[in-house]
């Protein structure tokens, strides 16, 4: 495993080095982690966090770190308030930027860019809808994503 | 006056829990609109850790859009509380973080401040209507059915941002269970994620997380939820694994719109892929 000095300060682009550097790796993250209690050989966060503040670029390239489910409990928990799931958003989006991430991530943008929605409205949902006295005029959103996108650096 | 937000999953997967929410909000003369200019709020886990960038963008459009209204926002979802509530509080509070989302607005006309209030409508109830004027409005006590609370991690956590119920102990969902004359089950681990998150990339992981979740459920006559993520993982989790004593999954407002005497026809319970009408039938809750 490599230490990279220009991949620390990637993360850093995205993660106070502040926040990061509170981190005495106790553990207690892991402790209240309900992925690790079951799975302590597929997600680690004390491990992710150090490999991270190191500089081992290798834990973008892995899939553990699209197995929290960010559910804060380590955050909450943490003597020093370290937002771990914060720094799983950044090691995320730097996963996505350099090709690493599985299709799986992918997939459910690909859908917001089509519907501006995770999902759009089959005629079947209308239906359910009229019958139940709701609104059943659901339109998609395309064109709103569009914009944003082309200001945001557009398509990746 | 409000303006609700249902949501992709309630209002494009689960329109009976909108319809459940409606009929609550009218029931206690709660004023609201709604606005048909909205787009995903966008998915706190997905779109966040797609670029969390475009998550911010998104979001700040959907705040934008009802601080024009000058209502606060009140969301049926964990999830779309977490993004837009953050996302709200991030406007506010981070000037170089709120520049920049104006200025990808700027040739749209739109401007945003981070200035509403954003609520879960489990939170507003809670807050801003009160448990006495709902008790008010009870009109057909759930007497005899034992629930089991399963609040969600987004309606409490990050508590930094969320502002809500004890993120470690919550107790708000238990004391609306309580008004419905329902009876509250206490479990260990309530506070335990349902395991949606990770359903797309590590199915194994997030099966696991549901069943540990549901095993310590058998006593119920079903499970509480105030999320369509945590609803569906529950639904899904018990189908997949082919569980044979299934536990029926509701979504609060479905209980509370049934307690204020709404029909069961009316609020598409019919629906549930877990049967949970029979339960309801055996405790004289449907005919």
């Amino acid at each position: 495993m490599k230490v990279s000095h220009e991949f620390r300060k990637e993360v850093m682009k995205f993660f106070e080095e502040s926040k990061l550097n509170m981190c005495y790796q106790c553990g207690k993250c892991s402790s209240f982690c309900p992925v690790f209690w079951q799975h302590p050989e597929k997600f680690n966060p004390r491990k992710i966090i150090e490999m991270a503040s190191i500089g081992i670029e290798d834990i973008i390239k892995k899939p553990d770190i699209w197995r929290c489910t960010t559910c804060y409990e380590c955050v909450e928990n943490c003597p020093q308030r370290v937002s771990f799931v914060e720094l799983i958003y950044a090691l995320r989006n730097l996963s996505i930027k350099k090709g690493f991430a599985p299709k799986e991530a992918l997939d459910e943008f690909e859908s917001i860019k089509k519907y501006g929605f995770i999902m759009t409205a089959t005629d079947r949902i209308k239906k359910i809808r009229q019958s139940l006295g709701i609104d059943s005029e659901i339109e998609d959103k395309k064109e709103i994503i569009e914009k944003i996108l082309a200001k945001t650096g557009g398509e990746k | 006056m409000i303006t609700l937000y249902p949501g992709c999953l309630i209002e494009r997967r689960y329109p009976g829990f909108e319809k459940s929410a409606i009929s609550v909000m009218k029931n206690l003369d709660i004023e609201f609109s709604q606005i048909n200019d909205f787009t995903c709020c966008p998915d706190p886990v997905w779109v966040r850790s797609y670029d969390a960038e475009i998550w911010l963008k998104m979001g700040s459009r959907n705040i934008a859009i009802t601080e024009k209204e000058g209502n606060s926002l009140v969301t049926l979802c964990n999830g779309c509380f977490e993004t837009l509530n953050t996302v709200n509080k991030i406007l506010k509070n981070d000037e170089k973080k709120r520049t920049l989302v104006n200025q990808t607005f700027s040739e749209e006309g739109i401007t945003v401040e981070g200035k509403i209030d954003v609520y879960h409508l489990l939170y507003f109830l809670y807050k801003e209507i009160g448990i006495d004027r709902i008790k008010e409005k009870v009109k057909t006590p759930l007497e005899g059915l034992k629930l089991a609370p399963h609040p969600g991690c987004h309606f409490s956590r990050p508590s930094e941002f969320a502002e809500t119920d004890d993120p470690l102990n919550p107790q708000i969902l238990d004391e609306m269970i309580k008004v419905l004359g329902a009876e509250v089950l206490e479990y260990q681990d309530k506070t335990e994620c349902c395991g949606l998150p990770v359903f797309v990339s590590d199915r194994e992981i997030s099966l696991s997380i549901a069943n540990n979740k549901l095993d310590k459920l058998l006593e119920t006559d079903g499970v509480v939820v105030i999320c369509p993520s945590c609803f569906m993982q529950f639904e899904n989790a018990q189908i997949l694994g082919k569980r044979e004593n299934k536990i029926p999954v509701f979504y609060y407002f479905e209980l509370l719109a049934l307690a204020m005497g709404e029909k069961p026809e009316n609020l598409g319970l019919n629906f549930h892929r877990v049967n949970v009408l029979d339960v309801l039938k055996n405790k004289e809750r449907v005919p």
